[in-house]
């Protein structure tokens, strides 16, 4: 009788919880941690790959976690990303929607509420699983400027300075996070303290661009560019990075 | 026979419509506004089949003030005229609205001063300007406007502009009446008085 509140995902059980969804938050935490950084002229998003066989071919697909959704808008995935891609897909399509619609590029907070919506659905319609993902949304818009948005697999989602998804460790990352931000943080420094960061909940030794996702966002003018950092770029910036501590700890 | 008109002066968009309602050769009123006001900062001028008017400019004007209070921010007078244009091109194929529009607006962010004037017909088309006109009236106007016409006029400046082409509609246009003037800009929607001339 104890599996009598957690078969569908539309009921409550008496304590008031619902249980399907509370399985795919937890779904997400087996997954490799991702962290999200507002700077003041930037967004960092940083990943744990988890996948790193060794003949998987990684050449065909830049970014194993960040998916960009328009030319202002980017997301970092934890949870399965099968459910990731068709959210990406609907997202991409929402986007682009907007656009034709509007001949403007789509605020991001709009976006995020409408996947939201979306994946809130599965939590109350019918009998299906609710979408196993937690996002991290990084965008700029004339609105708000840069932002950097969280949502999990209940539909909830809120605007964030700097925040984790997936990963055994999250409460590491979170308390590593709110004792080293700093309201005027620097693009470089955001950098630097997502790799401070992973570097805290993961293996030691598996601080390499083979283990690592690097990208971040910036403007160039009035332009906002993306970047993802190559394989070269991330080896090079962590070793820079071990180099600037390790003469601080001296 | 309707005329709608519209240009950019210095800061704002200043904007004429005709006040009459026609039904076959019966004048029925000749003190309609046709000149929206949404949301504080964009007039809708509109001219066509007076059904069709009213409920065109009512179903947009409802829908831009869903979107501010959905998002807590207006929507944009660049992202309306596309908006509508999209309404208009999307209802042509199936149930057309038979009317000509004017979008003026202002907005901080937008360049040019944050002014900005969209020409639109009753087929989808979408036109940015400096100045545009509606109806039988263009013949006549577009020519004075060529001539007269600056995007820094002051506000004076403007609305004598504004009495100089009705005193031509009134010279060469066979029917003219009554008109209603409007004027958006950073402090918002005046409406000017205007006696148009007898």
């Amino acid at each position: 009788m104890a599996r009598r509140y957690d078969q569908r995902t539309t009921i409550f059980s008496p304590e008031g919880r619902v249980y399907q969804v509370e399985y795919a938050m937890t779904a997400i935490r087996h997954a490799g941690a991702t962290v999200g950084i507002l700077a003041k002229d930037g967004i960092v998003l940083a990943a744990e790959k988890k996948t790193t066989a060794k003949l998987l071919d990684s050449s065909t697909s830049i970014s194993e976690k960040m998916f960009k959704i328009d030319e202002h808008v980017v997301c970092a995935v934890a949870g399965i990303t099968s459910d990731a891609n068709i959210l990406i897909n609907y997202a991409r399509l929402s986007s682009q929607r907007f656009f034709y619609q509007y001949q403007e590029p789509m605020p991001v907070e709009q976006l995020v509420s409408q996947i939201c919506d979306t994946k809130q659905g599965y939590t109350q319609y019918g009998g299906l699983r609710p979408f196993g993902v937690s996002f991290l949304y990084a965008g700029w818009d004339r609105h708000y400027g840069f932002q950097l948005y969280q949502s999990d697999p209940s539909g909830n989602f809120a605007g964030w300075k700097a925040t984790s998804i997936g990963g055994e460790n999250s409460q590491v990352a979170q308390s590593v996070l709110r004792s080293n931000y700093k309201p005027d943080i620097s693009l470089k420094e955001a950098l630097q303290l997502a790799l401070k960061v992973l570097t805290k909940t993961m293996d030691r030794s598996n601080i390499n661009s083979e283990k690592l996702e690097f990208s971040y966002f910036t403007k160039q003018g009035d332009n906002v560019v993306y970047h993802i950092f190559t394989a070269a770029e991330l080896d090079a910036f962590i070793k820079e990075t071990d180099l600037e501590q390790e003469t601080e700890d001296n | 026979m309707e005329t709608l008109l519209a240009f950019k002066v210095k800061g704002g968009v200043l904007c004429l419509a005709d006040s009459s309602v026609n039904h076959s050769i019966v004048k029925m009123k000749d003190d309609e506004d046709k000149i929206l006001e949404i949301d504080g900062h964009k007039l809708l001028l509109s001219a066509g089949e007076a059904g069709d008017r009213v409920q065109f400019t009512e179903y947009i004007s409802k829908n831009i003030k869903l979107y501010s209070l959905r998002n807590s921010y207006p929507m944009s007078t660049p992202a309306a005229a596309n908006f509508i244009r999209n309404e208009l091109a999307t209802s042509i194929r199936s149930h057309p609205y038979s009317i000509n529009l004017i979008l003026a607006g202002y907005d901080k962010e937008v360049e040019d001063g944050g002014t900005s004037l969209y020409y639109m017909d009753y087929l989808g088309s979408l036109q940015k300007l400096n100045f545009g006109c509606h109806g039988y009236a263009s013949y006549f106007l577009l020519g004075l406007l060529d001539r007269h016409h600056k995007c820094d006029l002051s506000l004076e400046d403007g609305i004598n502009l504004m009495h100089l082409c009705t005193t031509e509609l009134k010279t060469r246009f066979l029917v003219s009446g009554k008109y209603t003037l409007k004027f958006v800009s950073s402090e918002g929607i005046k409406v000017l008085p205007f006696n148009a001339p007898q």
